[in-house]
């Protein structure tokens, strides 16, 4: 588990690099382009509006400037004495001429001094009232010599204001020339869209009234905004907002006019007029969310190409741990890895003479030792069973542990032969269907002795009709005399061995068990590896190759069988071959 | 696996961020303007968001030879202007409503007794006998004109307005009083609508626009009557109700 982790770390590794290596500068990319498009889009927007403010105002002054001009009445001809026994016959040309002047004019009246209109005359009232405006405020500026507007009046019939010159005769003031002006030109000039598509005007007076523009809700002309914080600045130019107008977020300009003190708002919804920005901000959006979308996909493809030879080279390094020293890479990076890819095969190559060169010599060696130990052998046992001469006892006590050592060594000569021949494929095996339970009984005979010395009990009680095994019989034997010889040395005393069979379909196991000390699960992992033997037998005086297990099984699978074990420490052990019924 | 998690969280988180803010402008959030609610004149616990007129027919006992019947119909259109006019001037701050009351009522008196005060025009003067009266038989219970069921006082501020057949006009208290010969004379017609509106808005407790102290003026001219000082609807009456205006200042001192 933990080598598959880090195999898959080195993959997460790249995606992660591969992900923040490119997601990273695609991010910056379009937060850099997002703002600098919308910074240059608003400051055009501003430009646009600050544009618009400008000329609307302009219109505006220059609609009062005429007024005022058309009534800044000079008259210097006459003095003010002889003017004033005039009977206001002066007065009236000039209210009927004003009148007709400029069409905006609904009233025009000229006052006296004293507040009292002297003449009047009105484009809608043939004998209108004259109105004692003695204590105006505006009439009193007039009569100091200031030209003023009045706030704005409120009508059924549209907007307008008073207009209040004072009348100069040599250089005082002589009557004040009174005009109610009709305010829906410059309701004409603010209303309907000015800005895109739904960019409207506010026109506000001194007291922070609408003037004109759009009827936006209760936001009609007359509707007094004073308490809205905004009237109150000079100048605010691409202020982006919620309008309490329209009830949404918008690029308002404020600014007031010079010399009258009425306000003019440009408010812009911002979805408007973001209308276009918004368009390219959305490509931006789409083509980063495209990329990295696209980033995603591929690290993931690339990281496992990338890593793909790695695994490759740890896959078949596997192999070849087990001893399998055939496998080959195949790399085709046409880099580094792949010149990494051949020189591992070589290494192969390299690593499987070695191993050559060791069996040839194992095999030698112990082809070369088996003749002078076999030969001791037989010449202890000569001595031994007195054919030299009865022994005395002193010699034949030293006799006796040469005789079990060497024993261990032609044992072991033997194994190491086996061994060497099963890995040089030198087996001479042949597969035929064989009756398997005369090889049992031959086996029992055998070690009976070796029953008895422990006192264990072998059962063997094989069904009459078990059908034939392809095994080559010779091997068979030394595969179940090893499993047995096995039970008896490992088993204690008293204990029992039971050999069975199961046949299952065209298989036939051979099951042989026993009450022995059994084996502990990691000890079963390794335990047909040469030279394995369990820590815990080591500790006995129980002598072993390690050899016997690795044999066992490689005569098994050679025969085409399989070799299993099931087993638990202190409960015994089951060992099962199968082979294929005859 | 836990870096590229949280590597993609945080790119998750990125993405976001980039959709939601970058390049997006900030937005002041909304000033609460308060709406404006206006209020009799210069009384701010008294709001006029809604206001019901019961019109009045009073006929005077010895004038019922004079009156007229469609009364109703003479009068509609003048409401009419009235309501077209404060919509403008209250930019629909506040809604006015009328019904009308089903008969005329006659009154007890002679045309002569309630004409007595005649130029007493705003106050209760002209108006006291016809207030008294009618408060009498009309609004308490138990007066031969008194309506239990009337319920349109419910729709927001109850208005009295009285249609006298005789002559002034006059507003006080809760009762605007106008002739009905102002209504129906083709002399008064263009100023007809603007002198009812005129009286309503008595009973909305706005002052006359007049100044009624004498005063002498530098040519010796002594102007003991009314003396108009404003063109708007208070001051200055003979003008089609669409030429005439409420004043700022005035509007301000109700609330707006
Ligand atoms: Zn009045």
């Amino acid at each position: 588990m933990i080598e598959v982790k880090s195999k898959s770390r080195i993959r997460d590794k790249f995606i992660l690099y591969f992900v923040v290596l490119s997601c990273l500068p695609v991010l910056l990319l379009g937060i850099v382009s997002l703002s600098a498009v919308s910074v240059s889009h608003r400051q055009s927007v501003n430009d646009l509006e600050y544009q618009v403010i400008l000329e609307k105002s302009k219109n505006i002054k220059n609609f009062f400037d005429n007024i005022q001009s058309t009534l800044a009445i000079k008259v210097e001809t006459l003095d003010a004495e002889a003017l004033s026994k005039s009977n206001s016959l002066w007065q009236t040309s000039f209210a009927e001429a004003l009148l007709k002047e400029n069409t905006s004019f609904l009233e025009v009246s000229f006052a006296d001094l004293q507040g009292k209109e002297i003449v009047k005359k009105s484009k809608t009232n043939k004998n209108p009232d004259l109105l004692y405006i003695t204590k105006s405020l505006q009439f009193q500026k007039a009569i100091r010599g200031e030209a003023t507007i009045s706030s704005v009046h409120t009508k059924i019939s549209g907007q307008a204001v008073t207009i209040m010159v004072p009348v100069f005769v040599e250089g005082g003031v002589h009557n004040v020339v009174i005009a109610e002006v009709d305010l829906s030109p410059i309701n004409k000039l603010m209303k309907g869209t000015v800005l895109g598509s739904s960019g409207y005007i506010l026109l506000l007076d001194e007291s922070g009234t609408v003037v004109a523009g759009e009827s936006i809700g209760s936001f009609a002309p007359g509707y007094n905004l004073s308490n809205w914080e905004r009237v109150s600045r000079t100048l605010v130019i691409g202020g982006r907002y919620h309008s309490p107008v329209k009830n949404v977020p918008v690029v308002g300009s404020g600014m007031s006019i010079s010399n009258i003190n009425w306000s003019i708002f440009v408010e812009w919804p911002i979805s408007d007029a973001d209308n276009l920005i918004n368009e390219i901000r959305n490509k931006i959006l789409f083509a980063v969310f495209l990329s990295i979308i696209v980033v995603l996909l591929l690290a993931p493809i690339i990281s496992s190409r990338l890593v793909y030879p790695i695994r490759l080279l740890e896959k078949t390094s596997r192999e070849i741990e087990k001893g399998d020293f055939e496998q080959k890479v195949e790399i085709k990076t046409g880099d580094e890895l792949q010149e990494l890819g051949e020189s591992f095969n070589r290494m192969a190559v390299g690593l499987k003479r070695l191993q050559e060169l060791k069996n040839e010599f194992v095999f030698i060696a112990a082809h070369e030792l088996r003749a002078p130990v076999t030969a001791i052998k037989g010449y202890l046992s000569l001595l031994l069973e007195g054919d030299a001469g009865e022994l005395p006892k002193r010699v034949r006590d030293f006799i006796s542990p040469v005789k079990q050592s060497n024993d261990r060594l032609v044992t072991l000569v033997s194994d190491l032969l086996d061994v060497a021949r099963s890995e040089a494929g030198q087996l001479g095996i042949s597969v035929v269907a064989s009756d398997i339970k005369a090889q049992i009984n031959s086996i029992i005979k055998e070690v009976q002795p070796l029953l008895m010395e422990k006192y264990i009990i072998l059962t063997y009680e094989p069904e009459p009709d078990l059908p034939l095994v392809f095994v080559d019989e010779t091997r068979f034997k030394e595969v179940i005399m090893n499993l047995v010889s096995n039970s008896i040395k490992y088993g204690s005393n008293n204990g029992w061995i039971k050999i069975t069979h199961v046949v299952k379909n065209d298989i036939v196991e051979t099951i042989v068990a026993d009450n022995g000390r059994g084996i502990s699960e990691e000890d079963q992992k390794h335990l047909f590896q040469k030279f394995f033997r369990a820590d815990d037998v080591k500790k006995t005086p129980i002598q072993g190759t390690g050899l016997g297990l690795f044999i066992t099984k490689e005569l098994v699978e050679k025969m085409g069988g399989t070799i299993t074990v099931k087993s638990s420490l202190g409960k015994g052990a089951a060992f099962t071959v199968a082979f294929r019924r005859g | 696996m836990k870096k590229i998690f949280v590597t993609f969280i945080l790119l998750i988180l990125a993405l976001v961020w980039v959709t939601l803010y970058a390049g997006i402008s900030r937005v002041e959030p909304t000033e609460k303007l308060e709406s404006k609610i206006p209020h009799i004149y210069e009384k701010e616990d008294m709001p006029i968001d809604k206001i019901s007129i019961l019109v009045y027919y009073f006929i005077p006992k010895d004038r019922l030879d004079d009156s007229i019947n469609n009364w109703k119909a003479v009068t509609d259109p003048h409401l009419q202007d009235l309501l077209k006019f404060h919509e403008v001037q209250f930019f629909g701050t506040s809604k006015i409503s009328y019904d009308f009351f089903p008969q005329p009522i006659v009154g007890e008196k002679t045309g002569a007794e309630y004409e007595t005060n005649i130029s007493e025009h705003y106050g209760s003067g002209e108006m006291s006998s016809i207030i008294e009266e009618m408060t009498k038989r009309v609004l308490s219970e138990g007066g031969d004109y008194y309506d239990p069921k009337d319920t349109s006082g419910e729709r927001g501020r109850r208005v009295y307005l009285v249609v006298f057949e005789g002559e002034g006009a006059a507003g006080s208290g809760d009762f605007g009083l106008i002739s009905r010969s102002y209504l129906t004379l083709s002399a008064y017609q263009t100023f007809s609508s603007t002198f009812l509106a005129h009286e309503f808005y008595h009973t909305l407790g706005l002052p006359d626009n007049y100044d009624e102290s004498s005063y002498v003026f530098g040519d010796s001219q002594q102007v003991s009557m009314l003396n108009l000082t404003s063109k708007d609807i208070m001051g200055y009456v003979r003008v089609p109700i669409e030429s005439t205006y409420i004043e700022r200042e005035t509007l301000q001192k109700m609330g707006l």
